[in-house]
């Protein structure tokens, strides 16, 4: 993640947010010069252990508890598959992220194999939301102005398992059996389990919704107003298109 | 490239030309679009009907006769034979409507024909315009000169010869793979029964997992929260 979201480039004093931080998503100690604001919901995370530069809150993602522009990044790692509400998660990172601000978002392909066998495992475990990395980068282009940067394309993990009763057992059987299958057919199930994604919040929405396209000259069209014969002029060719409802 | 193949069209009459003529297009969208607009430069005054696969817009043309069965296209070239002052047949290799275009030349007996290009560059097909016919049958089909028969041939033996090399390297692949096959057959069953050894423990975690307090109980002993 620290080659994503280059957290040893930013200013001394700045301010990071780690969303949904559990025990701290990066290593606060590596980077003594940053300020990290961590929010989690549950109970668990009231720990005295926290390092000088770290301040834990209990919030939830839907309403931030600070103002507008505080922070230059917020790291977002493997928790927006847990939100019940993540358009207005989305829109307070919007608000708390200064303009030109980063955001490092991590997610896992609801489709993996992992995630299946995650959900499978835990009854859901608390995956509520389920994205692919089209429907998600729409979500955050409808919602907020940040744009896409650089993604990655991450193998499986199952991290998860260390909290499983045998799980060191389980995951060993499970690498074992994928290493044997990439063996014997020459394609690996792990590949491209989680999506790494990186944001910079822009000064405006990148999102059009498009009603039309001109069945002349294939202009996508975003405003039109059919006249009483039901035809619509295309801007471009001047073409006198048929209305079909979308 | 060719200096000489504008000049035809310098103080020739077809700006005078006046009348009814008619396209047959047997050519691609683009290629015909592109010839519509030119054919509208090089005679200003005739008015064209159009005869066509797929209805066309944005070209003046007097009537379409758009072709569903080829017999139509037929039978309407018969009875318009005496019609037309000028008839256009797209000739561009394309396949569309050909049969058309041959019944055409048949039917509509020209005295005179016109060879001209997409650019509307063209000129009288008589023994005058020998040198131009030739320039633009070896732009075109590059058959008269034997240095692009050569290269042609060239080219194609050099395809043949690396469709042969690759499919030589695919049996070969092919035949690896198979003497792999007995390894490979036990591995992945070898790896089928990992995973399926994997998900039968999961599997039981599962069924012995407590969703209300994200906790697993297995032997009577509860476990730590799961977390990703």
């Amino acid at each position: 993640m620290n080659n994503f979201l280059p957290l040893a480039q930013l200013p001394a004093g700045a301010c990071v947010l780690d969303l949904g931080c559990g025990s701290g998503t990066v290593s606060y100690t590596r980077f003594p010069q940053l300020r990290f604001f961590g929010t989690e919901q549950f109970a668990h995370t009231e720990s005295g252990s926290w390092p000088p530069n770290a301040w834990i809150v209990r919030a939830e993602a839907e309403q931030l508890p600070w103002a507008s522009s505080a922070f230059d990044a917020a790291i977002c790692g493997y928790v927006f598959e847990h939100f019940r509400d993540p358009r207005s998660a989305l829109r307070e990172l919007n608000r708390v992220i200064r303009p030109g601000g980063l955001l490092y978002i991590a997610i896992p392909r609801s489709s993996s194999l992992e995630d299946r066998l995650y959900r499978f495992t835990f009854k859901g475990g608390g995956h509520i939301q389920l994205y692919g990395f089209d429907t998600f980068i729409s979500l955050v282009y409808q919602q907020s102005s940040f744009k896409l940067e650089g993604m990655g394309l991450a193998p499986g993990g199952f991290t998860w398992l260390r909290d499983v009763p045998l799980g060191n057992l389980i995951r060993r059987l499970i690498y074992r059996s994928f290493r044997t299958w990439r063996r014997a057919t020459g394609n690996n199930p792990l590949e491209a389990n989680d999506y790494l994604l990186l944001f910079r919040l822009g000064e405006q929405r990148g999102y059009q919704q498009i009603h039309v396209v001109c069945s002349q000259c294939g202009a996508p069209i975003s405003e039109y107003s059919a006249g009483s014969n039901g035809l619509w002029k295309c801007p471009v060719c001047s073409f006198d298109n048929i209305l079909v409802a979308p | 490239m060719f200096p000489n193949f504008r000049y035809t069209f310098q103080g020739s009459p077809f700006d005078r030309w006046s009348g009814k003529g008619l396209i047959i297009e047997s050519a691609s969208a683009d290629t015909a679009s592109c010839a519509y607009a030119k054919l509208r430069d090089v005679f200003p005054l005739l008015t064209f009907d159009l005869l066509a696969k797929t209805a066309r817009s944005g070209f003046g043309f007097r009537n379409t006769f758009r072709v569903k069965r080829l017999l139509g296209g037929l039978r309407l070239e018969w009875k318009a034979r005496k019609e037309y002052d000028l008839v256009v047949i797209f000739a561009t290799g394309e396949f569309k409507l050909s049969l058309c275009r041959a019944f055409a030349l048949l039917v509509m007996r020209p005295r005179r024909f016109f060879v001209f290009n997409e650019n509307g560059d063209g000129f009288w097909l008589d023994q005058e315009n020998q040198a131009h016919l030739r320039a633009h049958l070896e732009l075109r089909y590059h058959t008269i000169s034997y240095r692009w028969v050569n290269h042609v041939t060239r080219y194609r033996w050099a395809k043949r010869r690396d469709r042969f090399v690759a499919d030589l390297r695919k049996l070969e692949r092919a035949f690896v793979w198979m003497a792999w096959l007995p390894v490979r057959i036990p591995q992945m069953l070898y790896a089928g029964l990992l995973f399926l050894t994997a998900l039968l423990l999961l599997t039981l975690m599962r069924i012995t997992y407590d969703t209300k307090n994200y906790r697993f109980r297995l032997f009577g002993k509860t476990t730590a929260a799961p977390r990703r």
